[in-house]
């Protein structure tokens, strides 16, 4: 092993890793511990050596385009980090210099991680150490991007890029998920790929006016892709080194190791271990060191289907095996992680990193895609008991029952997973996004990846921008290309002959497929926390390259409208200054003034991320990630390029408290004029001080949850409205926002910064803890009332929506396994987005906190993910064991 | 001690017969409409617990349910919050403020702040109008069968896909046997899945009456023996078990039996229901083991919990009944929940 560079403290836990891998190789049907996870906490390291050689490469590349600078850190870094391989290891790949420390990534930010290093983690380093990061800070200090985007900010903006206000945003975290198109990663190898960037350089035109630029990015891919098979080698040669001294099946595992390592990534891997293997060296370099982006949405049973079916057909591979390698992998996913700010880490409650493996879901066809290795999924996930990789499960009308019965078993594990999207919602929901940015801005996706999609979409649509729009693509569609960049939108809409005439002729000339298009958007996959996404395809979001959340805060925007948009934790003007509520006549006035916080809301948004994106756009491409993307290198463009049809969106937070805000204001306040507005706002701003039977007034006015019209009717009809509002603002690049309704774990952390709520809720105390689940415990009347309540969002119109419900482990199994089974078929049938279930009972909770040590395995689901239960802080703990639990034994009375 | 419905009982059997409309604004006190109830029936169904039992098992863990009359539910142990409110609407003076008692105190929550004295309340339900944080409340509201409809049809969707529908419990429903008989039937005309859990302690006529209406009995069994039963249920099992016998090959038949350790746990007492559950050609035999999560509802009512064995039931007791099931009976068996 090469000379490790991480602080010299000894690290507790490491031997618990270690061996869980000799089991896992030694039996190979193992129970294994649990992995080590890695948090902000006393245990963790931080390794300075990410930090030290990239800084270096970067002082050396002073000058040179930043793509290329980016390029060649990551070169730098693959060739000369410490690389090690654990006795055992059948998948290999590290990130930092030992298992238990985490790398820095100072080009990007250094301010929060200076702080840091005083406080809460003064351990994690020696002194040494920690001076030789803090001149590496210095460096960075007033270069990296997080600053320079924060000096860039007008001075009346910098209110709204923090975290106190109805805008949200956790500005000093990278993100922008994506999902890599790993089929064709496998099927090209990266010789292959690097085949396709020679090629589509050498016909680059010189009257090109983005010539340049294009160079720079294939010589950029062309850097990564040749470190990334110099970084397989060294494992090789590491695997050789180490195969030599040792001896029986240790030796064996090693010279495996080394023959696989020696072949992929450049070839086009054979096996179903090389496949796995390959594919975790991409998403080891793409989500961890080149960058600490979120997310591999995959659909693992299809994507290695091939390889499996392949050697099981051959003999060289066993079910079992198949399930004992998938373990390995398991394991290396969880024991990835990132070092966060504290702020998102608030966000991603037990610093998750949504690394989604998905399973089920249709074939190109329309038809059942369940094999084997779906089930071998499921087994392994129920094996290695690890919170990572977040299992999601494509449930659709034709899905293979013994599929759902296997997944029933494992989330009555208690282990949250799989997380069960609706697919027919998922491919409605594709076709829904692309229709919804048509109809502004259609012809900037022609030109991109989406041609076929949008497409489909110009057919289904019958709007008039949706119809010119056709026309004129059917005329120019050869074409489109070229044309698009340059011809103002007027312009072609003026050019449209028939569409249907030339859309025949299209179809006949092979140039538009319905079905084709459909293929494509069934291969869907969630992506981050709930969002779908297409592999290859996007890279996701307005945070294409941006910011992990830029979050609206529906119940701050609601205090917005009681207080007429002054901030009550600073006394300043923060939302827009609407008129006095108390002069309110109707609750349509109170709707309409609340609408337009939200309005102002976003606004202040779209000015953050039009001061925001370009600087990240030039500062942090991503060239790694592009050589996985579908079009990037025909296209010479990076990944991250605006015309890769990415759109800007907005996090929702709170959106149940809101509509449980709305129903008492328009019951009590305008139809029963029970209570003045004058009253309300007060005791709002005393948080109910001495006003306990408003309080609980308010508290019996129907709430969200309990299949009540009154109330889901409201949380629906805002749902849409909002998305109005909220799409009626351009983006930067002109484009509407999109609003989504998904968000993590920040409930918690936007539950403190809001006052008390007109829905009764005091101030400080969290949110719902999804969007569209509902408040903890107001939902009184059991998991059916949740889901119907649930059904009269409509899931297509604002996307993502959450949906937590806990179960006791007692309704997943025996004989209510049938009944567990039908409910779930019920959910599909009313066309819900998501739901997701935590399988434990809430004595086992309390009793966890109580006796941390007695529980360190117990697993529970936070919207989203799992985490460890007893890595949660106690806030987070009460309000999952408050989360009503759907116990059917309840006590009916008192 | 409840008369026997049916027999010159509280509820007057209506002559004639009804129109369905007629049947829509019956009236019935209900304890509770409980969905997503997976233990009452085949799938996911709904169950309306109905108040008023002719029994009074002494280790009922409903005992809510058992009177036919609304009752006031004291939880100001653990909910009051001191607001004295009820003190100043009661006006039978059945309300008083505790050790901790005054408006000053108006703050805290819990504590036991105020004391009901039964005797003088007349259940008038004042107080708990005025009570805001839940620590008094009645149970055994009025419901007309449109009421319980709209509830009852919300889960229709479950229904369809799991097989499941709406269960009658209580409780008896046959002590209101007009207000059953119409939900029933409205169930039925909508093409609802109907069962009717019963103790059997009801004339033949009300049966007679509802058995169109329903496609399964849930028919509880507590013991075989007259005397034993009379003890400790306070009727004798005589009309019971000719009912059983009655509706045996007529309609679909779960028979349920909780087990009361020290009651009806002897395997011979074991042995005489699965016989006679082969007799009667039941589909299912359910045992329901003893639990005591319901005494805590015996001090919130003001009553007292009379039945002292609160062990659970045996792992003995559970292998004689597993093996009961194996050697003499054919149909299905649950143990438990
Ligand atoms: S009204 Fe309710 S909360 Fe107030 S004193 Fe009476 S029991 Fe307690
Ligand atoms: S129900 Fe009526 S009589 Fe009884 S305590 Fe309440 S107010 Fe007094």
């Amino acid at each position: 092993m090469e000379a490790a560079r991480e602080s010299s403290l000894p690290v507790a836990h490491r031997p618990a890793r270690v061996s869980k891998v000799v089991q896992l190789r030694e039996r190979e049907t193992p129970s294994i511990e649990k992995p080590f996870s890695p948090r902000l906490d006393d245990r963790v390291r931080i390794c300075t050596e990410r930090a030290e050689l990239v800084t270096e490469s970067y002082r050396r590349t002073e000058g040179q385009p930043w793509i290329l600078r980016r390029a060649l850190a990551l070169d730098h870094l693959l060739r000369k980090m410490t690389i090690y391989i654990l006795d055992g290891e059948q998948i290999v790949g590290n990130y930092a210099s030992t298992p238990r420390s985490l790398p820095t990534y100072p080009e990007f930010s250094t301010a929060w991680l200076e702080t840091l290093l005083d406080g809460e983690l003064r351990g994690a380093l020696d002194e040494k150490r920690k001076k030789r990061l803090k001149s590496i800070h210095e460096y960075w200090r007033t270069q990296n991007v997080e600053d320079t985007f924060r000096k860039s900010l007008p001075g009346d903006l910098k209110d709204y890029a923090g975290w106190t206000g109805a805008v949200a945003g956790a500005w000093d975290f990278p993100a922008g998920p994506m999902i890599p198109d790993y089929k064709r990663a496998f099927s090209l190898g990266l010789n292959g790929v690097l085949g396709e960037i020679s090629h589509h350089r050498s016909r680059l035109s010189p009257h090109d006016p983005d010539v340049r630029e294009k160079t720079h990015f294939y010589d950029a891919a062309e850097i990564c892709a040749r470190a990334t098979i110099a970084f397989a080698r060294r494992y090789a040669g590491l695997a050789r080194a180490r195969a030599e001294t040792s001896r029986g099946a240790s030796r064996k595992g090693y010279e495996t190791v080394a023959r696989i390592c020696s072949r992929i990534p450049d070839h086009p891997p054979e096996t179903f271990h090389e496949a796995l293997q390959s594919f975790f060296f991409y998403h080891l370099i793409s989500s961890q060191i080149s960058w600490c982006s979120l997310g591999l949405g995959q659909r693992f049973d299809q994507l290695f289907y091939p390889f499996y079916r392949k050697e099981k057909d051959a003999g060289t591979l066993t079910y079992d095996r198949a399930v004992s390698l998938l373990e390995f992998v398991w394991i290396k996913l969880a024991d990835l992680g990132q070092l966060t700010p504290p702020v998102t880490t608030m966000v991603l409650v037990g610093g998750t990193k949504f690394q989604n493996v998905t399973i089920g879901g249709v074939d190109e066809k329309g038809n059942d895609a369940t094999n084997e290795l779906s089930f071998a999924i499921l087994d392994a996930t129920m094996k290695a008991r690890t919170i990572q990789p977040s299992l999601c499960l494509r449930y659709h009308e034709k899905i293979n029952p013994r599929l759902v019965d296997k997944a029933i078993d494992c989330i009555a594990t208690g282990i949250g997973m799989p997380a069960i999207f609706n697919d027919e919602v998922g491919v409605k929901w594709h076709l829904n996004m692309a229709l919804n940015h048509m109809n502004s801005d259609a012809l900037r996706y022609l030109g991109s990846k989406w041609p076929r999609i949008v497409w489909a979409f110009l057919e289904a649509s019958r709007s008039r921008v949706a119809r010119k729009t056709r026309e004129f693509a059917a005329a120019v569609y050869p074409r489109t290309d070229e044309i698009l960049h340059n011809w103002p939108y007027k312009v072609m809409v003026n050019k449209g002959r028939t569409a249907r005439s030339l859309r025949g002729g299209l179809k006949r000339a092979g140039i538009f497929d319905t079905e084709q298009t459909l293929a494509l958007i069934r291969d869907w996959s969630p992506i981050a926390c709930v969002t779908g996404g297409l592999s290859g395809m996007s890279v996701h979001g307005g945070m294409s390259n941006l910011s992990a959340a830029c979050v609206l805060s529906f119940v701050k925007c609601l205090e917005y409208v009681l207080y007429q948009g002054v901030e009550r934790e600073n006394g300043k003007q923060m939302g827009l200054r609407t008129p006095d509520p108390r002069t309110f006549r109707t609750y349509e006035q109170f709707l309409d003034a609340y609408l337009q916080q939200i309005r102002f809301a976003v606004e202040q948004i779209a000015k953050v991320y039009a001061v925001c994106e370009p600087i990240y756009q030039e500062r942090m491409p991503r060239p790694f990630d592009s050589l996985l993307m579908k079009h990037a290198i025909a296209r010479g463009r990076d990944a991250t390029h605006k015309t890769e049809g990415a759109y800007s969106e907005i996090l929702t937070m709170g959106p149940v408290n809101a509509a449980d805000c709305l129903a008492v204001i328009k019951k009590l306040v305008f139809e029963e004029k029970t209570v003045s507005m004058d009253e309300m706002v007060q005791a709002c701003s005393s948080n109910f001080e001495g006003r306990e039977p408003l309080r609980q007034r308010c508290l019996k006015v129907a709430k969200f949850g309990n299949d009540d019209d009154y109330v889901d009717t409201l949380l629906a009809e805002m749902y849409r409205s909002a998305n109005e509002t909220v799409r009626s603002v351009k983006d930067h690049f002109g484009k509407p926002f999109a609003l989504e309704a998904a968000v993590v774990g920040g409930f918690y952390m936007a539950g403190t910064v809001c006052g008390a709520t007109p829905d009764g809720r005091k101030r400080g105390e969290t949110l719902s803890d999804g969007q569209l689940s509902p408040m903890h415990g107001r939902d009184v009347k059991g998991p059916t009332a949740v889901l119907k309540s649930c059904s009269k969002v409509d899931p297509t119109r604002t996307w993502n929506q959450l949906l937590n419900q806990k179960f006791q482990p007692a309704f997943l199994t025996g004989r209510n396994k049938k009944v567990f089974a039908d409910y779930l078929r019920t959910w599909h049938t009313f066309r819900n987005w998501h739901i997701q279930f935590n399988c434990v009972t809430s004595d086992t909770l309390r009793d966890a906190q109580l006796h941390p040590e007695r529980h360190s395995g117990l697993i529970v689901r936070v919207s989203g993910y799992s985490a460890y239960f007893t890595d949660l802080t106690p806030t987070v703990q009460r309000d999952i064991i408050r989360r009503t639990e759907q116990d059917l034994t309840g006590i009916r009375c008192g | 001690m409840e008369a026997l419905p049916g027999a010159g009982g509280m509820e007057p059997v209506p002559g004639g017969e009804p129109s369905r409309a007629d049947g829509l604004e019956a009236k019935g006190r209900i304890v509770n409409i409980q969905k997503f109830s997976i233990h009452d029936g085949p799938g996911i169904r709904t169950t309306v617990f109905l108040k008023g039992c002719p029994l009074s098992c002494l280790w009922c863990a409903n005992p809510e349910s058992i009177r036919a009359f609304p009752e006031v539910i004291d939880n100001t142990e653990s909910l009051c919050n001191g607001c004295l409110r009820c003190i100043d609407v009661c006006r039978r003076r059945a309300l008083r403020a505790g050790r901790q008692g005054g408006r000053a105190k108006g703050t805290g929550a819990g504590g036991g702040i105020v004391r009901l004295d039964r005797r003088r309340c007349d259940r008038c339900m004042a107080c708990v109008d005025v009570c805001a944080t839940g620590a008094l409340r009645t149970i055994g509201e009025t419901k007309s069968v449109r009421e319980v409809m709209d509830v009852v049809l919300q889960d229709c969707a479950f229904y369809r896909t799991s097989g499941g529908g709406v269960t009658l419990s209580g409780g008896e429903p046959l002590v209101q046997p007009a207000f059953s008989r119409a939900l029933l039937r409205e169930c039925k005309a909508r093409g609802i899945h109907t069962a009717l859990d019963t103790s059997g302690h009801a004339s033949r006529e009300l049966l007679d009456r509802l058995l169109p209406f329903v496609d399964l009995v849930l028919y509880d069994i507590k013991h075989l023996d007259s005397g034993m039963h009379a003890r400790y249920t306070g009727q004798d099992n005589a009309i019971i078990m000719e009912n059983l016998r009655y509706l045996a090959g007529k309609v679909d038949l779960w028979i349920r039996v909780p087990v009361i350790p020290g009651f009806n746990d002897d395997p011979r007492t074991l042995a005489r229901i699965f016989r006679l559950s082969k007799a009667c050609r039941a589909e299912k035999l359910w045992f329901l083991p003893y639990h005591k999560w319901g005494i805590g509802k015996y001090a919130k009512l003001g009553r007292r919990y009379a039945w002292q064995r609160t062990g659970s039931v045996s792992g003995r007791t559970l292998s004689v009944i597993k093996g009961l099931a194996a050697s003499r009976w054919s149909g299905a068996v649950e143990l438990g929940d």
